[in-house]
């Protein structure tokens, strides 16, 4: 299931901000690569909800920096909505 | 009030050296210490050998490392030329050798990225700021800047002197077409500029600002001068991708002004909206910039922010700070203005015989004043296309109404023609931003679709996501074609991620006709 999730991000992120898979780490951070700047993490947010069919609330979104970040909250939530 | 640049901070820091006057994601800095620096990083390269102008490029992010660079450069008589943390190891060569550079002042992990470009050329000498490896190989010597600064302390050099006639500046604009251009900016052209912010805003010392967009650009760089010379202090960052933190810097700073672009403040609408207004009770002032904002948009601002003075300003990196306007105090009616003339400069709309419009009547919008420059380095045709006896055509397109106010409806070279017939497309972005789903959209002009004989108008279209499965095509043109005149409405619509923009907003409009060039290609 992790590996899932994990395979699901990478795939999501990758496609989302068009750079390639090697780039791919859970400690990448919005700034770190051009193509993660204002807009594409928006964007990313978005693509994120929308391939694992979960809504951030704002106040879980807003503390996204990594990819880290977004493996935890989307574990998390996916752990709300089975529970 | 000053007349040169570093009196900006020389002055403030005598006044109050310990207050605070940069905040950046590594620490902060008061006006004493980073007065201080300064006056020893300016002796250090003239130790070096900077010479009257030498172009001095800073290579930075938002940061402290910037202003103690560009303060340096300017100080000791340089010239300083600011580039983007992010620039492209292409632009980064093409401006190295294009500005004839003598210093590179550059941060470490940039450094890393760009040797190449920097290898390439004769220089004075490359300054790092921050641990980096030495035995990287370049035509000419490289120093740690603590190196540079020890040198400045044991060995202070005489600076140049500088007067308001100097040139303290280029800014290379990061245009959405074309090489980067040179501006050029005396130390009068910038100085005119901030009196006017100033007059404008109303700072004090107790205004304090969150500033996200690239200092190495005129707009970011005018607001961090203005707070600075009224001793308040700013915040530094770098975008908004990592929200939580401008948030927090919101709060815990009370921070009382945040200049930005239609976009960030449409991502902030969109996404974060009630986040943002309980972050956002110490503002006082938001200040839009680069491109208009749809009155929509305006509205829903002011009604989340209902305290905070919404302003716009309109100006180019050639003609910095034109006009302003406080949409607050405007009202609903003058949304999409940009607002009357600052002082002492004269806004004429003009055909293109150059004869004067009366109000109401469309034409190029030319500027003149003393914050004109007076043209782009080493490249007189561009400068004579576009200034001429002092005046600068901007290649906006718009008209001043029976008051005064200037509106800015589009730009000359972004004009379509359909069969003799030209529009503006910005008449039909306007039109698309309403239909229900829409979040953002660009309209160009394309050849060579299938049946259509010369240049057809086509959109591409970012959707909200819930829309994007279910958006109805079909309804959308109906709308359009409701509103627009035929021939503005657009023969095809392509759904895409996301319209591709400049940082301060602008279409690049080469780039979504390529984009929507290889969408027409994937379906056929």
């Amino acid at each position: 299931m992790e590996n899932s999730i994990d395979a699901r991000l990478r795939k999501v992120f990758c496609e989302t901000l068009h750079v390639s898979p090697d780039i791919y780490d859970e400690e990448l951070s919005a700034g770190d690569i051009p193509e993660w700047d204002s807009l594409g993490h928006v964007t990313l947010l978005q693509a994120v909800e929308a391939e694992f069919d979960i809504a951030f609330d704002a106040i879980d979104a807003i503390e996204i920096e990594s990819i880290g970040d977004f493996l935890v909250l989307v574990k998390k939530y996916l752990g709300d909505i089975s529970s | 009030m000053y007349n040169l640049i570093p009196e900006i901070l020389h002055q403030q820091a005598r006044r109050t050296p310990q207050r605070r006057a940069i905040i950046d994601s590594k620490g902060e800095v008061t006006y004493g210490a980073l007065s201080d620096a300064v006056a020893d990083l300016a002796h250090g390269l003239r130790a070096k050998g900077l010479t009257k102008g030498g172009r001095c490029v800073c290579v930075f992010p938002n940061s402290i490392d910037f202003f103690l660079a560009h303060f340096a450069a300017i100080t000791a008589g340089g010239v300083s030329v600011p580039c983007e943390y992010n620039i492209t190891a292409s632009n980064f060569s093409t401006i190295l050798k294009d500005c004839e550079a003598e210093f590179v002042l550059i941060a470490a992990d940039v450094f890393t990225r760009l040797t190449d470009a920097i290898s390439r050329l004769d220089l004075h000498a490359v300054i790092i700021f921050g641990p980096a490896k030495l035995d990287i190989q370049v035509n000419g010597p490289v120093y740690l800047l603590s190196e540079i600064i020890a040198a400045g302390k044991q060995l202070p050099s005489r600076l140049h002197q500088l007067s308001e006639n100097d040139l303290a500046a280029i800014m290379y604009t990061t245009g959405s077409t074309g090489a980067p251009k040179g501006v050029l900016l005396k130390q009068s052209n910038v100085m005119a500029a901030l009196r006017n912010i100033t007059r404008f805003v109303g700072y004090t010392e107790d205004d304090s600002e969150l500033i996200i967009l690239p200092v190495s650009h005129n707009f970011g760089l005018g607001h961090a001068y203005c707070n600075l010379m009224n001793g308040g202090f700013i915040y530094l960052a770098n975008g908004m991708s990592r929200i939580g933190r401008i948030f927090g810097a919101l709060e815990k700073y009370k921070i009382t002004g945040f200049p930005g672009t239609p976009l960030g403040y449409g991502l902030l609408l969109d996404r974060f909206a009630e986040v943002f207004a309980a972050k956002a009770s110490s503002l006082r002032f938001i200040v839009i910039d680069s491109a208009p904002m749809p009155p929509e948009r305006t509205k829903s601002l002011q009604a989340l922010l209902p305290h905070v003075n919404i302003m716009v300003y309109y100006g180019l990196t050639e003609a910095s700070r034109s006009t302003y306007i406080s949409l607050t105090a405007a009202g609903p009616n003058y949304y999409q203005s940009v607002g009357r003339p600052m002082e002492n400069i004269v806004i004429d709309i003009q055909n293109e015989f150059g004869e004067n419009l009366a109000p109401g009547k469309i034409g190029e919008v030319v500027i003149s004043g003393p914050t004109v420059t007076e043209g782009y380095w080493k490249k007189p045709d561009q400068t004579a296309a576009v200034l001429r006896n002092g005046k600068m055509h901007s290649g906006d397109i718009g008209y001043l109404d029976n008051d005064g106010y200037l509106f800015i409806t589009g730009r000359i070279k972004d004009v379509i023609n359909v069969g003799g017939l030209k529009l503006n497309p910005s008449e039909t972005e306007e039109t698309l931003q309403k239909f229900p789903g829409v979040c953002d959209v660009g309209v160009v002009g394309l050849d060579g679709i299938p049946g259509i004989t010369g240049e057809a108008v086509v959109a591409g279209l970012a959707l909200d996501k819930a829309d994007a499965r279910d958006f109805d095509r079909e309804a959308c043109m109906r709308f359009c074609l409701g509103r627009l005149e035929k021939f503005k409405v657009p023969i095809r619509l392509f759904i895409l991620d996301h319209i591709p923009r400049t940082d301060s907003g602008k279409i690049k409009r080469h780039e979504l006709v390529e984009t929507i060039k290889s969408k027409m290609s994937e379906n056929n």
